[in-house]
């Protein structure tokens, strides 16, 4: 058993298992934190996004022993911000949620874009998105909710 | 035996060898060895995780060279100056962002796919790996580094430390990868040809095939060849002949073995083509 110690949705957590387990277990199973997906499990589909320290990463492909130290917010975590409540609303008003399984990964690839960009262009907009699958809305929805939030929440990122 | 996670290079070794197998970013070994959801990916060896080790997370100029340590993440080599264009745009397509932010551009390279979409680039620019061990450093150039799918010269006790890529110029850098998907997709197969023109000499051509036989192919005879085509203005059928017998592709899941084949010599006379239009 190894011991890892992070940081997780702002409070600090330790937990004893081994190093190789996917971060996406420990996340759901051990956290109990079910907002994180699992959908392909081989970091194609984006469903279990998270953030680690800031920035977006697959949690089904990221061994929980590289955790160890890092700052990890899941969509739980991040549902208590003001930028969520942006993202959530330009989400509804554009239509850019169907069966739901794919919105905490993308609304996670959308904080992750708006962080390093607050006003991305379409194209950025779509690059964004491009490790998250969406089987039900063919994405314009959700790219137009992307761009809404960047308008509506100006200086939150 | 269990996992470590040094915090120095020394440490690192010396847990390497010991038996344990490396692991960076994982974002290829845990697909790997992935197992059902809930259970342990099934690795055979213990691993020595090397995120924690602040000597591999070198990026800097060297002379000539860019030295990238073994540590560096795909993001950090996209946000860096230092990084040619052409390469940056290589990894924009070779990952998404979640990917990128993890993936460190030694493990594209140590797990040696044939598919693996850096190293078209690495080869074409002649970089090479500096390995390192307890007995010391060694360095190989990444074309002999590789030396079948999944196969390389890394020893039982060695590490990649980083990553030498020469800093060249090239008036020319054409670059397709041909994928069911923008990003996230494993080559059908990927070409990259640059050149170096100015008016009418070339000073350099280099051309490189990925994801179409047991390892990247690149050709020296084949270059030499393209270059006299190019200087007497003749037809490329020949360079494609010549690159035609090199060019033994498989069929698998992806595609066929007629469909990337057909499509790389496709695209080495798109960048003849292009190369005449300069």
């Amino acid at each position: 058993m190894d011991k890892i110690e992070f940081t997780l949705n702002g409070k600090q957590v330790s937990i004893e298992k081994d190093g190789t387990a996917r971060l996406l277990d420990v996340l759901r199973e051990d956290f109990s934190l079910i907002g994180v997906k699992e959908g392909c499990g081989e970091g194609e589909c984006g469903a279990c996004a998270v953030l680690i320290d800031g920035v977006i990463a697959n949690s089904c492909i990221v061994p929980l022993g590289n955790a160890q130290g890092r700052s990890i917010v899941t969509i739980e975590g991040f549902s208590g911000t003001a930028r969520y409540r942006v993202l959530e609303e330009s989400f509804a008003e554009c239509g850019a949620v169907q069966c739901g399984f794919c919105t905490p990964g993308m609304m996670i690839a959308a904080e992750s874009l708006l962080n390093g960009n607050n006003s991305p262009s379409e194209a950025e907009i779509r690059e964004g998105i491009s490790g998250n699958l969406c089987r039900c809305t063919g994405y314009n929805m959700i790219a137009e909710a992307v761009a809404l939030a960047a308008e509506k929440g100006k200086g939150l990122w | 035996m269990v996992n470590a996670y040094p915090r120095t290079l020394k440490d690192a070794l010396t847990l390497r060898a010991e038996g344990r197998r490396p692991m960076g970013g994982g974002t290829d070994l845990m697909v790997r060895f992935r197992s059902a959801a809930g259970v342990l990916p099934r690795f055979q060896q213990s691993l020595v995780f090397l995120r924690g080790v602040d000597e591999l997370k070198n990026l800097e100029e060297r002379g000539d060279l860019i030295a990238i340590g073994a540590g560096v993440t795909l993001r950090e080599l996209c946000e860096s100056p230092l990084i040619p264009v052409v390469f940056k745009n290589i990894m924009g397509q070779m990952a998404s962002f979640a990917i990128r932010s993890e993936a460190t551009l030694a493990g594209n390279i140590g797990n040696a796919s044939p598919a693996a979409d850096s190293l078209p680039f690495l080869i074409c620019r002649n970089a090479s790996l500096v390995l390192t061990g307890q007995r010391g450093d060694r360095t190989v150039s990444v074309a002999d580094f590789i030396t079948g799918p999944g196969k390389t010269l890394l020893a039982d006790d060695e590490l990649i430390r980083e990553i030498l890529l020469p800093r060249e110029e090239f008036t020319l850098s054409f670059h397709k990868k041909v994928g069911g998907r923008r990003s996230d997709a494993i080559s059908k197969l990927s070409f990259l040809g640059e050149a170096r023109r100015e008016g009418n000499n070339l000073f350099d051509l280099r051309i490189a095939f990925g994801s179409v036989a047991p390892r990247i192919i690149r050709s020296e005879e084949g270059e030499a060849l393209a270059r006299e085509v190019f200087s007497r203005g003749g037809n490329t059928k020949d360079i494609e002949g010549f690159y035609e017998k090199l060019i033994t592709p498989i069929d698998d899941q992806r595609s066929t073995a007629e469909y990337r084949k057909t499509v790389s010599l496709n695209l080495l006379r798109r960048f003849m083509e292009k190369l005449r239009e300069q």
